[in-house]
């Protein structure tokens, strides 16, 4: 008897809750959406802790925008293109995805599968913002629309058009007696004086190295612009699109960096160097100059990082051609990444790109937000209505959460570089950064395969790109030819004829087409 | 009353046969071994199709041996399969015998606290990670490093150990032993102590020295042990570590360096390529296959141990 009794109270206290449970669910659902977003955590150590959905960071943005609430969740950088694989082909999704592209490689055939929501009506109709930010030509990027002008992805835009510069010690020019280099002949002339003298006060001349360059040639592609070759780059001719890499002219570039390497201009070992041990050096008193993203200013190249207290920092052009340009970088798309929605995911896709309008709107509450963070915590506010910020308190230090803010929560656009953030958030660097910015800016081109989809005939012949993806044919003639391992005439002719050989032709022919089809 | 009577008898009765317990133990490793090992089998099916994740195996087209020809006729596979089949040898013939040796050697130590510090010390690097590891092999072995001061101070002429075709895979090996050797002796270990030490004494007595009585009492009890390892072993042998690998490569070596693994990572992370990633996969365990069949029937012919 007490056996049974047991039993029955038991079922009855469990239905109970059950019924409970899906009471409060269902006035849950029946307020406000909820949107699930999927991120990519960036390269740069970050506090995402300070980020879950509990945090006060998360509870204001979701009180500033109550038509829905947003709930966030990150993967790893590294290797995040294996969990991402694995998310899509086990459907377990949320409402929205951050990609690279809509055929990023972790779903190329997504498109193809109908797992995006396309765009166009509900973008029309729901987000004008957006609409009037964006111009046609942007969202023609193979990255957000499909030939067939189907558009399945939100843009995220970059900090600026050209982010990248040239990065020099000022202290060094001036220890030197020179004026910041202009010409190819300033800029050897400024390796020359350092491989001569003692540049950290340490008695030792063979110490430091002028130009310091990391493996794989990541973010140092100086010197290729100049000979009109940037290895990122195609150009037309003769009517054909012929990539910079196997162009007659990148002869000349990779026989001029033979000669940096070999007059000790560059660091010995530049084919191994690694990023972090690269960032160490520049902060030890070791390199004298450097590439890298101008907005980095405030974080990797703060003068507050380096080792030395006199150490200062000028930007630098690239070396001036004959022409007078500064080539340096090809102008982007404007877009950096951007923001699928999963057709099976999203309840109401319709809330989700009011929610992206959002932050292309001009609401002021919003703004001040995502540039200055919490009312109260990052910011205040005085009776003027002007914003109060500190950048040297820690809540808006390297170790607080105003990283992420400006980074990667404006969905709108990364806005480390927008004029009131500079101004306000006046950080030691706001200056180099203010001048820095239009030097940058100088140093873009136009690169005619700016909107290139990825070509068949190169996704089985990986060998053929230039680095990235699996590129290695140019990056291995390269590494032997300015090392001096090998000669460069006979190793020139030698890769140009097993490019081609390989299915380069098909690549060229592909791309030709493409390019007069598009250019029509 | 009665029902639970009756259920416990039939029970006991189940148990108490011993071949039914025996499977009874058995079977939740049986199930894990059907269940993990045996139906993702099927998986490798793909390897035959144009496999999309979002069509599922059902709805991927069929393309037959395509990714297999295609292997066979990429330019570099050939290279591949040398570095492959080159790398993994001398990882056997100089790899294999450094746990046994240093066993042999931790044997004939009588300080126990001595020989526990140094076991626990030995097999500390199997534990780290191939990028710290690498990264302080790098960086040991680079232009400015500290070999290259000893070579400098000596009065030759540095050497770039990473970037030379000739060293790399000296360096490859090498590296791996001194992560690998403090792990893999473990098991020698546990076979030496298990060593009748009667025979020892015995040995003594006939006034064997130190070195026979290694030649004719220990190598001998190590050989079963050494067999089974071997065999094991030889399954892998296209396998080469992967992750080790890709933290050394640079373009400098890629004709001696590049092995099948980080030719499939380059090529399955561009275009998520899992047909011909799977077909890869295929050629190599069906390679490790035939290695370990044939080697075995081998191995039961010269020595009588074999794995099966």
């Amino acid at each position: 008897m007490k056996r049974i009794s047991i039993v029955i109270l038991a079922l009855v206290l469990g239905a109970s809750m059950v019924f409970a449970a899906g009471e409060g669910e269902s006035t849950q659902a029946a307020e406000k959406p909820v949107i699930t977003i999927l991120a990519r955590m960036s390269n740069a150590q970050s506090r995402y802790d300070l980020w879950s959905n509990e945090s006060e960071v998360v509870t204001e943005m979701n009180r500033l925008y109550d038509k829905a609430t947003i709930e966030w969740e990150f993967f790893e950088h590294q290797g995040g293109n294996e969990i991402l694989t694995l998310r899509f082909a086990s459907g377990d999704l949320p409402d929205v995805v951050q990609l690279t592209s809509i055929r990023d490689n972790a779903a190329p055939t997504a498109v193809d599968n109908g797992i995006f929501v396309p765009l166009n009506d509900l973008l029309d109709t729901y987000a004008p913002n957006i609409s009037a930010g964006v111009t046609d030509y942007q969202w023609e990027n193979p990255k957000l629309s499909e030939p067939d002008g189907t558009i399945y992805g939100i843009p995220r835009m970059q900090a600026a058009e050209i982010m990248f510069s040239v990065f020099a010690r000022k202290d060094w020019l001036n220890k030197l007696g020179l004026d910041d280099p202009e010409t190819i002949e300033d800029y050897l002339e400024y390796f020359q004086l350092i491989k001569e003298n003692d540049m950290d006060g340490d008695g030792d001349t063979t110490d430091e190295v002028p130009f310091g360059v990391r493996a794989g040639l990541g973010y140092s592609e100086l010197f290729f612009a100049y000979f009109g070759v940037h290895p990122n780059a195609w150009q037309v001719i003769d009517g054909e699109m012929i990539p910079n890499i196997v162009n007659p002219d990148m002869k000349d570039a990779v026989a001029f960096w033979r000669d940096l390497y070999s007059k000790g201009y560059v660091n010995q070992d530049m084919f191994t160097r690694t990023g972090g041990d690269w960032v160490a050096q520049i902060r030890g008193d070791e390199i004298g100059m450097w590439c890298h993203d101008v907005q980095n200013l405030n974080t990797s190249w703060n003068l507050n990082t380096f080792n030395n207290p006199d150490a200062d920092l000028v930007n630098l052009r690239a070396p001036r051609r004959a022409d007078g340009t500064v080539p340096l970088a090809s102008r982007g798309t404007g877009t950096g990444h951007i923001y699928t929605i999963i057709a099976d995911s999203a309840e109401s896709p319709e809330a989700v790109v009011e929610f992206f309008d959002w932050h292309w709107s001009n609401d002021a509450a919003m703004k001040r937000f995502f540039r200055f963070g919490v009312e109260g915590i990052n910011h205040t506010i005085d009776a003027n209505g002007n914003v109060q910020y500190d950048s040297s308190a820690p809540v808006n230090g390297p170790d607080g959460n105003m990283g992420l803010m400006r980074a990667t929560f404006a969905l709108n656009k990364d806005l480390r570089l927008e004029e009131d953030v500079i101004k306000i958030d006046q950080g030691n660097m706001a200056e180099y950064i203010l001048k820095g910015k239009p030097i940058a800016a100088e140093g873009a081109f136009d690169n005619p395969a700016l909107y290139m989809p990825k070509l068949k005939a190169s996704l089985k012949r990986p060998e053929l790109g230039y680095r990235g993806g699996g590129g290695t044919l140019f990056m291995d003639m390269f590494a032997k030819v300015v090392s001096g391992k090998e000669d460069i005439d006979a190793t020139w002719d030698a890769y140009v004829a097993d490019w081609y050989d390989r299915g380069g032709e098909d690549v060229i022919k592909e791309a030709t087409a493409w390019y007069n089809q598009s250019n029509k | 009353m009665n029902a639970k009577n009756t259920i416990t008898r039939s029970l006991s009765r189940v148990i108490s046969n011993r071949k039914m317990a025996l499977f009874l133990i058995a079977l939740p490793g049986i199930l894990h071994f059907i269940i993990f090992r045996y139906i993702p089998l099927f998986g490798n099916i793909i390897a035959f199709q144009d496999f999309d994740i979002f069509k599922g195996v059902f709805g991927s087209p069929w393309v037959g041996f395509e990714h297999f020809i295609y292997m066979f006729s990429y330019p570099e596979f050939y290279s591949l399969l040398r570095n492959t089949l080159v790398i993994s040898l001398m990882q056997i013939i100089l790899g294999f015998p450094a746990p046994i040796i240093l066993a042999l050697l931790l044997n004939e130590i009588k300080t126990m606290s001595f020989k526990r510090t140094a076991q626990t010390l030995l097999y500390f690097p199997h534990f780290l990670s191939w990028v710290i590891a690498g990264g302080i092999f790098i960086n040991i072995l680079s232009l400015n490093g500290i070999v290259n001061s000893i070579i400098e101070a000596l009065g030759f002429s540095p050497i770039d150990f990473i970037t030379e075709s000739g060293w790399f895979r000296y360096i490859l090996v090498g590296t791996g032993i001194w992560k690998g050797v403090g792990w893999g002796m473990i098991i020698y270990l546990a076979a030496l102590a298990g060593i009748n030490p009667s025979l020892y004494e015995a040995a003594v007595v006939d006034g064997a020295n130190r070195w026979q009585r290694m030649w004719h009492i220990t190598i001998p009890s190590l050989i079963p042990a050494i067999v089974v390892l071997f065999l094991l072993r030889i399954g892998h042998m296209l396998d080469t570590n992967v992750e080790q690998v890709l933290i050394f490569l640079n373009p400098l070596v890629r004709d001696v360096g590049e092995v099948i693994g980080t030719y499939v990572y380059r090529v399955g992370l561009l275009s998520a390529q899992f047909s011909y990633s799977t077909a890869i996969g295929i050629f190599k365990a069906l390679v490790g296959l035939i290695l370990v069949v044939s080697l075995n029937s081998l191995s039961k012919r010269l020595t009588g141990e074999s794995i099966y």
